[in-house]
């Protein structure tokens, strides 16, 4: 018959805005976790507050959620502090997270640019010597198994006393942290293109420059930027690390470690909820040159 | 191990080329004599080619035909010096395959069209001429003739997933012919595609031969050699082709 019937006699389906569908599972999730946390809450801060006799459990579970220093803060609080930190002081100001944040962001780039080209680097002599990747990529694994946590201080105290301070010892480790992953991804890209069009390349008998920029190179960025988005979180951590052990002057590792030294549980999550703002931030600026990158190369 | 000996016949239209007639009076595009390729293997030798002799004289079209295994792509591997002989001579117009190949007389198809996936159709005939070191000027020309050669003027601008499988395989064509090679060399150009756009392209490649040697009658001789796989598709080659010749494996 008409298409009409046809239509009514299919069973009504609730319209969707398609966002609903892209973003409830998310919302739903991050509201299961948000209840989650302040069941926690309460109940790891309970002790805190017994002694101060509240009188009533509502009075009781109130306190839990507004400990001035509780073990496990409520995200209410952290939400609070971070504002706090972050809009009511002077970006210059030590007080202000966002300060804080640019020391630690300034030596992620630089390790993660440094790191990144020492990485690149590596791939493409690796891939063009044999003898390089039988007596490079053994160290190259070696020296991602030694915990960074030792080697930081001493990397920081050797270039301190050779007068590098600051902003270059951060991104020296941030750097030895992030090179790897860009390494295997750009060494596995640079071997990706299949036979058939590396026999092309030896039919027209192209050197190795043209072999390398016309066929190696455009395979590896894929690959690139899947090691570049892994790594620049790596990197973000490197810094974080290597502020520690420099006595807490500035920072995201130094706001880290003066919460940890006073106690102040409130101003670590904050710190916390800064870092992974930026890891998120960071993500999304490589994401964002990936699919730039993507067009111009014809990805669909 | 195969052998291989000259496939009689004689159906060839006009293009009978009269290859026995006078053979003194044409050059050799490809002399191969005693030609023997052995691979070394985890489990021993594996002798891919015994003893070929093969004679194909300029201008020809030739086609290998013969079983699965009895080594027509590793012989044509071996005119294009993409493998090595470890036995026997071989020379591709009067130099080694090395030479020649250092020399760019080789265009080569694939049976997958193999076309850079991050260039356009356009940029993907454009880059032999690139790493050949043609001009600018002379590398649009150039697209722009064969893609018309072939009947993709207009997709010149697309990327090579946007084409049919059949239209990526006349790009890949395009792209052998832009650097007008002296020898064409077909390893089952059409194998992955259906019978019917098979038939489609196999006439336009007779016809491309048939213009391309005008195109280039003044300048070089254009030399061909293809293969197609079965004995199933003789018939098909008896019609795409001057001069079949037989590989039989005795495995």
């Amino acid at each position: 018959m008409t298409s009409s019937t046809v239509s009514t006699a299919r069973p009504a389906e609730i319209a969707w805005h398609p966002a609903v569908g892209r973003y409830a599972p998310i919302v739903v999730i991050a509201l299961a976790l948000i209840a989650a946390w302040y069941i926690a809450a309460v109940l790891m801060n309970i002790n805190l507050v017994r002694n101060e006799t509240p009188y009533t459990t509502a009075e009781l579970i109130a306190g839990t959620l507004n400990a001035e220093r509780p073990l496990l803060p409520a995200p209410h609080q952290i939400i609070e502090t971070f504002a706090d930190d972050v809009f009511d002081w002077p970006v210059t100001s030590p007080r202000s997270l966002v300060y804080h944040g640019w020391v630690t962001l300034s030596a992620t780039f630089l390790g993660f640019l440094l790191g990144a080209a020492f990485g690149i680097i590596l791939a493409v002599l690796i891939v063009h010597a044999r003898t390089l990747q039988k007596s490079l990529l053994p160290w190259i694994i070696c020296s991602q198994m030694v915990p960074i946590l030792a080697v930081a201080p001493i990397v920081i105290v050797v270039l301190g006393s050779i007068g590098l301070r600051g902003l270059l010892p951060k991104a020296i480790i941030s750097a030895y942290l992030c090179f790897f992953p860009v390494t295997i991804g750009v060494v596995k890209g640079l071997n990706s293109p299949d036979p058939i069009q590396r026999d092309l390349m030896r039919t027209w008998s192209a050197t190795p420059g043209q072999i390398f920029w016309k066929l190696r190179w455009p395979s590896a960025v894929p690959f690139l930027f899947t090691s570049l988005k892994v790594s620049i979180t790596i990197s973000l951590i490197g810094a974080i690390v290597a502020e520690l052990p420099t006595g807490a002057q500035a920072g995201i590792g130094a706001r880290l470690l003066a919460g940890s030294y006073y106690g102040q549980t409130i101003q670590i999550w904050a710190a916390l909820l800064a870092a992974s703002l930026l890891a998120a931030g960071l993500i999304g600026l490589i994401s964002l040159a990936e699919r730039s990158v993507a067009r111009l190369m014809g990805a669909h | 191990m195969a052998s291989i000996r000259p496939f009689e016949h004689t159906t060839a239209p006009e293009a009978a080329t009269g290859e026995a007639g006078a053979p003194a009076a044409k050059a050799l595009t490809v002399d191969a004599r005693g030609v023997s390729l052995t691979f070394h293997t985890g489990d021993g030798e594996v002798q891919a080619l015994a003893n070929v002799d093969l004679q194909i004289s300029d201008g020809d079209f030739v086609s290998l035909i013969g079983p699965s295994g009895c080594g027509k792509t590793t012989l044509m591997r071996i005119i294009a010096d993409l493998q090595q002989p470890t036995a026997g001579t071989i020379l591709v117009n009067g130099v080694s395959p090395e030479q020649a190949r250092l020399a760019r007389h080789y265009g080569y198809i694939f049976q997958a069209p193999a076309l850079y996936p991050w260039r356009t159709i356009e940029r993907n005939v454009m880059l032999p001429l690139e790493i050949m070191g043609f001009d600018a000027k002379e590398r649009r020309a150039r697209m722009e003739r064969y893609l018309k050669l072939v009947n993709l003027s207009g997709f010149e601008r697309k990327f090579p997933w946007q084409l049919s499988g059949g239209m990526q395989q006349r790009a890949s064509i395009a792209r052998a012919l832009s650097f007008d090679p002296a020898l064409l060399l077909m390893d089952e150009p059409f194998g992955a595609l259906d019978e019917i756009v098979r038939d489609h392209l196999n006439e336009q490649l007779l016809r491309l031969w048939d213009q391309t040697g005008k195109i280039s009658r003044a300048t070089a001789r254009w030399r061909f050699a293809r293969r197609r796989n079965s004995s199933r598709s003789r018939s098909a080659c008896a019609r795409a082709c001057a001069r079949a010749i037989l590989m039989t494996s005795s495995r």
